[in-house]
């Protein structure tokens, strides 16, 4: 069996499960048929994607053309096999998820949820093409597909208004990433005369200026997609309203699609960028990770904060590549070969830790029905196997050894550093973006202290987490596979690094070492048994859960020390009666600037100049043909 | 060709400029009429499918618009007078102007002798019939203007000499036809629902 027939094979297992799904009449089959489908389906396609991996070659296969006189290709190469092995497994690990979450749909009877995993399979389908598209065509064939069949899972829950605005904002903003795609496609087919990836690669541009401006459009088309600030506002509203496994899949592989279009424009469509382009866009990924990961810290919906820390962590992948690119411009090929590296292993690490942090938010926000952290609380005791699965992906996200986050910015770091020795304007840079990276690092962490102490530890806040319980197999499985793989890939290139070096018995020590002081302070710990005792009460009478530590006042200091970015508006209210408090209300809101500050004044100019258009519509048939006329006779006179 | 041509264009601007229904849609037989025999004058194709061709101009547009047309106006009882948005002087001199861009426009598109007057005439009888649809107020001069339209194209077509094969011509035609005779429907149903013509008074219908 060819490549071609394999390909056609999967594509076909993600079609016909999808499409079964809609006929069966058992929710719970339907269920486990289409999400099955997709899940061996993703799994085929991540084996031969790793088979291929590791042939080298890359593959053609011509496609019927969809339009006449531009031909049609799937053209695999190794970054395309790179990002086709990262959908496909989270595409597997949240298919086998949503078999379990999306069974909290059965009950509604509005069959609606069997729409699930057709759309699900599409979008993972549609991804497939985009990576493994050979020209322009086939790209937006496939990338317009996957913004339709995501914009279809954001709405999923349609009867909430929340759900419907995000998905109208998504709608928008992948729209115009569309947009911006294509003027930069055009300004290259205008250079190139061609449709094909591969024939830009051997015609060099003429000019600089035309490279810039394409380049430019690039990113906002491919900056939308991947939530590249300023233009990430869509992401923190679709991913808390979509369904989490559709929220995994999403945040994990779907906006690494706009990695991918920036790196194979970058790398392989551009002859050769010049320094600035690689010093914006590393600049451009210093404010994602800054900014999103100050708005994470700030919120308090638990999808929202993982939003938007997938903001900070495209943030982290963009100064990768971007340093990577002004390396290669500025001669050091070693180091920018160390920070792409880095870059492309955080894209499969994000994608990991995400989808496995998205996962456990599913399965708190299905035991606690609720998405505010401070209603939660001590969820480690019911739910075990999630706080260890949430735990293992916080530190991997925090970039805490021996997770795999630690290992993708550990190469970024050593690709900074080697980089900087040159000096020159590269080495202010990159040790810029290397003073950046250690300040998002360090956030970051805080924040998932926040969320993992808030969330797992303390005692439980509402009613609902005090009877949280661990969800079933279906849905502990996956999360226990990503954790696993976080681990492992977090240990595995520091073996082969030690492997190389000839250290790994230094390597092997370290870890038994580790284990035996671990194994030391467990049967201490066990020997001096456990006390049982109230907390000191400050005072109190009594202790009660809300006399705990919040999330708020943890966030506060940070908060306070970067007020004049993120302005946050609070509300303080208290009640006396003499000297004694009675009451006391506070409330802190954190808008985001560019939301507020820039997109909104923006719509509203546009709908001044929509109300002021809307004077030509009339509805006088006559104006209309004399709209027609006019336009014929001015167009035949100016052009011929 | 050329003696056609003229003839073509001159019905054309009597219809585009008259104030009277009746003679206008005379004036649009005898266009059809003639462009039936356009195709016969041009002695390049083969004769089957310019006798066809003939026949089917000549019936569609020489005969059953017309018929189609006259019969409206008198069971509708819609009187003889247009009614234009514009006067009559105005209008003469609009159609005029129109005439002059057309033949501008065409001087740019690189034609010869009698395809350059052919093209000329059709881009006018275009530009006309548009105008007419634009500037008359009752919904059957819409029609008019809408078949004076498709003669331009058919002119237009001709001259420029792309050739289509004989099914997509009689395809045109059988479109046309339906076209006309659906706007005939739908004016007695506008009749019968609004008691009037007047399609200035449908922006009414607007939200």
């Amino acid at each position: 069996m060819g490549p071609p027939v394999f390909a056609f094979v999967i594509a076909l297992t993600y079609l016909i499960s999808g499409a079964a799904a809609l006929w069966i009449r058992s929710p719970r089959l339907s269920r486990i048929i289409g999400f099955g489908g997709g899940a061996v389906a993703s799994g085929m396609g991540l084996v031969a994607a790793l088979v291929r991996l590791l042939q080298g070659e890359p593959l053609r296969i011509a496609l019927p053309a969809p339009v006449p006189w531009v031909a049609s290709e799937l053209y695999v190469d190794g970054l395309s096999l790179f990002f086709l092995a990262v959908i496909f497994l989270v595409g597997f690990l949240s298919s086998v998820y949503a078999i379990g979450y999306m069974r909290k749909y059965d009950d509604e009877g509005r069959h609606r949820e069997k729409t699930a995993p057709l759309l699900f399979n599409l979008l993972l389908l549609c991804m497939a093409a985009v990576v493994s598209a050979g020209d322009m065509l086939s790209f937006l064939l496939g990338w317009e597909g996957m913004s339709l069949t995501s914009y279809f899972l954001v709405v999923f829950e349609h009867e909430r208004a929340e759900s419907r605005r995000a998905g109208l904002i998504y709608l928008i903003a992948t729209h115009i990433g569309t947009g911006g795609i294509l003027l930069a496609f055009l300004l290259l087919v205008q250079s190139t005369g061609s449709f094909s990836f591969h024939a830009f690669a051997h015609v060099p541009l003429p000019d600089v200026g035309t490279q810039a401006l394409a380049f430019g459009f690039a990113l906002l088309g491919f900056g939308t997609k991947a939530g590249m600030f300023p233009f990430h506002i869509w992401l923190p509203h679709a991913h808390p309203a979509a369904p989490s496994p559709v929220s995994a899949l999403m945040s994990g592989v779907m906006i690494k699609m706009g990695i991918y279009g920036i790196v194979r424009f970058l790398f392989y469509l551009l002859p050769a960028p010049p320094l600035a382009f690689g010093a914006v866009l590393a600049g451009l990924g210093l404010l994602s990770g800054i900014f999103g990961v100050l708005y994470a810290i700030a919120q308090h919906d638990l999808k929202r904060l993982l939003a938007f820390h997938s903001v900070e962590n495209i943030g982290i992948i963009l100064i990768g590549i971007g340093s990577a690119s002004a390396c290669e411009a500025a001669g050091f090929p070693g180091p920018s070969r160390l920070l792409l590296a880095g870059g492309l292993f955080h894209v499969l690490n994000h994608a990991l830790f995400k989808c496995l942090l998205f996962m456990g938010a599913g399965a708190v926000l299905q035991a606690t029905h609720t998405r505010n952290i401070e209603r939660m609380g001590g969820l480690m005791r019911g739910m075990p196997l999630t706080g260890i699965a949430f735990l293992a992906g916080s530190l991997a996200i925090s970039a805490v050894p021996p997770f795999n986050g630690f290992a993708s910015e550990f190469a970024m770091y050593r690709g900074l550093w080697e980089g900087a020795a040159g000096g020159g304007t590269l080495a202010a840079i990159l040790i810029t973006a290397m003073a950046g990276l250690a300040l998002i690092g360090g956030l970051a962490f805080i924040c998932f202290v926040k969320v993992v102490g808030t969330v797992f530890l303390g005692t439980p806040r509402s009613a609902a987490s005090s009877g949280a319980r661990d969800p079933g197999h279906a849905m502990i499985l996956p999360m226990a596979g990503a954790a696993f793989l976080c681990a492992a890939l977090g240990v595995v290139p520091f073996l082969y690094r030690f492997r190389d070096s000839g250290n790994v018995t230094v390597f092997a020590a370290l870890f038994v070492t580790i284990g035996i002081l671990a194994s030391v302070r467990a049967v201490s710990l066990r020997r001096n048994g456990k006390r049982v005792y109230e907390t000191w009460g400050c005072g109190f009478s009594y202790a009660t859960p809300r006399m705990q530590y919040t999330a708020s006042s943890f966030a506060d200091p940070i908060l306070h020390v970067f007020r004049g970015v993120l302005r946050p508006r609070t509300k303080k209210e208290e009640r006396l009666s003499g000297r004694f408090l009675l009451d006391l209300e506070y409330e802190t809101h954190i808008g985001d600037l560019f939301e507020n500050g820039l997109y909104l004044p923006l719509y509203r100019l546009f709908l001044r100049f929509a109300f002021f258009a809307r004077r030509l519509h009339t509805g006088y048939i006559h104006l209309y043909l004399g709209y027609i006329l006019g336009t014929i006779v001015l167009l035949l006179i100016l052009f011929r | 060709m050329n003696t056609l041509t003229v003839l073509l264009l001159l019905l054309g601007i009597h219809v585009a400029v008259t104030d009277r229904i009746r003679p206008a849609i005379r004036s649009l037989a005898l266009q059809g009429i003639l462009l039936g025999f356009l195709p016969l004058a041009d002695s390049a194709g083969s004769s089957w499918r310019a006798a066809t061709l003939c026949l089917a101009t000549v019936g569609v547009k020489g005969i059953a618009i017309p018929a189609i047309l006259t019969r409206a106006t008198s069971r509708l009882g819609i009187g003889q007078e247009f009614e234009s948005l514009i006067s009559t002087k105005a209008n003469i001199l609009t159609t005029g102007a129109l005439a002059l861009a057309a033949f501008l426009a065409c001087s740019r598109f690189g034609l010869s002798g009698s395809d350059e007057l052919g093209a000329a005439a059709g881009l006018t009888l275009i530009f006309s019939g548009l105008l007419m649809m634009t500037t008359r107020v009752k919904a059957v001069s819409q029609v008019i203007g809408f078949v004076v339209l498709e003669n331009g194209i058919f002119l237009f077509g001709a001259a420029s000499g792309s050739e289509f094969t004989l099914p997509i011509e009689l395809g045109i035609f059988l479109d046309l036809f339906v076209a006309v005779f659906l706007m005939g429907i739908l004016m007695f149903k506008i009749h019968r629902t609004f008691t009037h013509m007047d399609v200035r008074k449908i922006h009414t219908l607007k939200d």
